[in-house]
């Protein structure tokens, strides 16, 4: 029975992959660093930025693009315990190359492509309801709060939008945030003062918003109410369609439920069975992996 | 007036328009001004009766010269009138684009003076957006029939969608319940904006710098369960309109009834089933290359409410079943109920390296509720017995409702 913990980056993650791939290794469980293993005698894989290199040029000449991508989804679906899945599955991808994605009857094939479609599917759903508010000084300011690390991915898709503008958005749940200042992205975190603010008075009522924010707040509020054929109201399909979850940080407020004011008290809980520790220091990597493995510049193309 | 008057008058308006999509136009940005359109489209909102909200959909105005009878904006019904100046559109538009609430806008108008006045006043809408304000968000604009062909041209140039409303299915019903328009006066702007999209396509083919017309296409709706005809003659009707103007969606209105009048069916809820059924076969014409005549004929007017259009049409010609899902083709797969365009081709992939088995389906992501039914692998059936049409009618039909008291039944017991 063996046990490998890695250090919690995308870079330690694939080192690990490598190391294993290379040894020809089949360890039983693979985890962050702090995760509580339930083997003992863990060994731990320290980070390698060329092995790790290495090993992403070697799927990039065997595979899809589309391959790759799957793989950074899934670390950043930020679910416990998929590591030996994917490792299953960048075996078969090296093995097979560009064919593995149509085994959709291998279980590590489904299974990743399942994890794959959740976090690329919330980037989608965010691209959606992500809202921006105009602070003071003429940036637009949107919290989130989502299930995966996603922040990066919806930035991605506001750098084409909106490229003209000055955004943050911020993960209020893993307190960090991407910042564009119309040329390119770096991260951002908020002050603690701040932070401990918005979450005590609530997102809009901060004196941060700028002069006009609440007029075109309470038109879309309007807007939002008028819209609506009272003849056919149907809250479960509005649920459905926009999970209670996201309903936190949106202007409108959706009658299909209670609307709640504030964000989650509890920081850091999306971590179930691992310390928030193993997330550290890992934001300027993972936006480098991002930009790495997506093909964006990060820059204006 | 406040704006904030205009903005519930005006949207509430608008909201019997059924089209919100986004999506069909591919929009970049390459640094300049704002937006994109993404090609699949994005849903921003789900207002309370569960419809997406992607775009800004409001009237220009609600002051309409015509008086059709199930409309809420006929000039004969007592309610408060408003108009936005083009100015308020554009800035709403921008600001609500820049704080992300919206894809983009949706403008209708209702029919002010004359046709011609009403189209330019959304022309202008529409141009100071593109032009001034270089808005490369999605943009859906009503054509309005009886308005110059110039006019529409101008629309369909800085537009992703243009629509033409229908109305209603057949020209007696139209003659009765909006005796002012004509049925010829929509299907020419239809017509003239079908063969511009269609020469446009063309020109692109040949030059990527040639100016986009209308990319999303055009669109139209009509209200059903206003007038009498069954589903066999909108089906008919929306299978023509396909193939003739070329036409990316029919929109389907079940009927709100809103006014009082002598010539309106008496409803208290809208048939939302039927509208659902219809978009069900409607799907069937458009991407499973069915008939509309498969689906419906003279001895069945009606499609079935009990079950979806295709596991009725698989009833009706349950010779042609089973299928063999180890060798039949995709087209013969798309005509399997439960199996859609991702399944069939995950189907075929799948079994390009591997042999398929029963257990293997489920995972591929086939729904298995329907198709088992229908399908062998190998030669075999995932049931033990072969049974006949009547039994399995009766195991997809919804459970028939306890015919006594008519309450609905609680999930969680009484509260």
């Amino acid at each position: 029975m063996t046990a490998w913990e890695y250090d919690g980056t995308f870079e330690g993650l694939l080192t690990a992959f490598a190391a294993a791939i290379d040894m020809d290794a089949h360890p039983d469980d693979i985890a962050p660093e702090g995760a509580q293993l339930a083997l003992s005698g863990a060994g731990l894989i320290a980070g390698d930025p060329a092995r790790a290199e290495r090993l992403v040029s070697l799927l990039r000449t065997r595979c899809a693009p589309l391959t790759l991508k799957h793989i950074l989804y899934c670390f950043l679906s930020e679910t416990s315990g998929y590591e030996r899945t994917l490792l299953e599955y960048v075996r078969c991808a090296l093995a097979h190359g560009k064919r593995v994605d149509t085994f959709h009857a291998n279980d590590a094939v489904r299974a990743v492509h399942e994890l794959s479609r959740k976090v690329s599917g919330e980037i989608h759903r965010l691209g959606g309801l992500v809202r921006f508010r105009e602070l003071g000084d003429g940036t637009f300011w949107a919290p989130v709060e989502p299930d995966h690390n996603v922040v990066c991915g919806v930035a991605l898709h506001f750098m084409r939008r909106l490229p003209n503008q000055e955004w943050i958005i911020y993960d209020m749940r893993r307190g960090y945030g991407v910042r564009w200042d119309t040329h390119e992205c770096t991260p951002v975190t908020m002050n603690e003062e701040l932070d401990a603010r918005i979450r005590k008075e609530g997102v809009d009522t901060v004196d941060i918003l700028s002069a006009s924010e609440q007029k075109y707040q309470a038109y879309w509020r309007q807007y939002f109410e008028a819209i609506s054929i009272g003849a056919r109201t149907n809250p479960r399909l509005q649920r459905r369609n926009m999970p209670q979850r996201y309903w936190r940080y949106l202007v409108e407020r959706p009658a299909g439920g209670a609307w709640r004011a504030g964000p989650r008290a509890v920081r850091g809980t999306h971590l179930s069975g691992r310390s928030p520790g193993c997330l550290r220091g890992t934001r300027e990597r993972n936006l480098l992996y991002w930009k790495a493995n997506t093909g964006a510049t990060g820059g204006r193309e | 007036m406040q704006l904030e008057d205009k903005i519930s008058i005006l949207s509430g308006a608008a909201k019997y328009d059924v089209s919100c999509a986004s999506s069909g136009s591919r929009r970049h940005n390459k640094g300049m001004g704002m937006g994109s359109a993404s090609c699949a489209g994005i849903c921003h909102s789900w207002s309370d009766d569960g419809r997406c909200i992607s775009l800004l959909k409001i009237l220009l105005t609600n002051r309409c010269m015509y008086d059709c009878a199930y409309c809420a904006n006929r000039c004969s019904n007592p309610v408060p009138r408003a108009a936005f100046t083009p100015e308020e559109v554009v800035d709403l538009t921008v600001n609500f684009y820049k704080r992300n609430y919206i894809e983009g806008l949706f403008l209708s108008s209702g029919v002010e003076r004359s046709p011609d006045y009403t189209m330019e006043q959304l022309v202008r809408v529409v141009r100071a957006l593109r032009m001034q304000h270089e808005f490369h968000g999605y943009i859906h604009v009503k054509a309005i029939p009886g308005a110059s062909e110039t006019l529409i041209e101008d629309a369909g140039r800085y537009a992703d969608r243009v629509s033409v409303n229908i109305e209603l299915p057949s020209e007696r019903s139209l003659n009765l319940l909006a005796p002012q328009k004509k049925r010829g006066d929509i299907l020419m702007p239809m017509d003239f904006l079908g063969r511009h999209i269609l020469a446009n396509r063309d020109e692109r083919t040949r030059s990527r710098r040639a100016p986009l017309f209308a990319p999303a296409g055009q669109s139209t709706q009509m209200v059903v369960s206003a007038s009498p005809e069954p589903d066999c003659q909108i089906l008919h009707l929306a299978e023509s309109l396909y193939r003739r103007y070329r036409l990316k969606r029919v929109y389907y209105s079940a009927y709100v009834p809103v006014n009082e009048d002598a010539r309106l069916p008496c409803v208290r809820q809208p048939e939302l089933l039927r509208e659902h059924r219809l978009y069900q076969a409607d799907w069937l014409v458009r991407f499973y290359n069915f008939t509309a005549g498969e689906l419906v004929d003279e001895a069945h007017p009606q499609l079935d409410r009990d079950v979806d259009p295709k596991s009725a049409w698989a009833l009706n010609h349950f010779e042609r079943f089973p299928i063999e899902v180890t060798t039949a083709d995709y087209e013969t797969l798309l005509r399997v109920p439960g199996l859609g365009v991702r399944s069939a081709r995950r189907i075929i992939g799948t079994r390009r390296h591997a042999p398929l088995r029963f257990e293997d389906l489920p995972k591929i992501g086939v729904v298995m509720k329907r198709a088992r039914y229908f399908l062998t692998c190998h030669g075999r059936f995932a049931e033990q017995t072969l049974q006949s049409p009547e039994m399995i009618r009766a195991l997809l039909a919804p459970p028939k409702a306890p015919p006594d008291t008519g309450v609905q039944l609680s999930l969680f017991g009484e509260m």
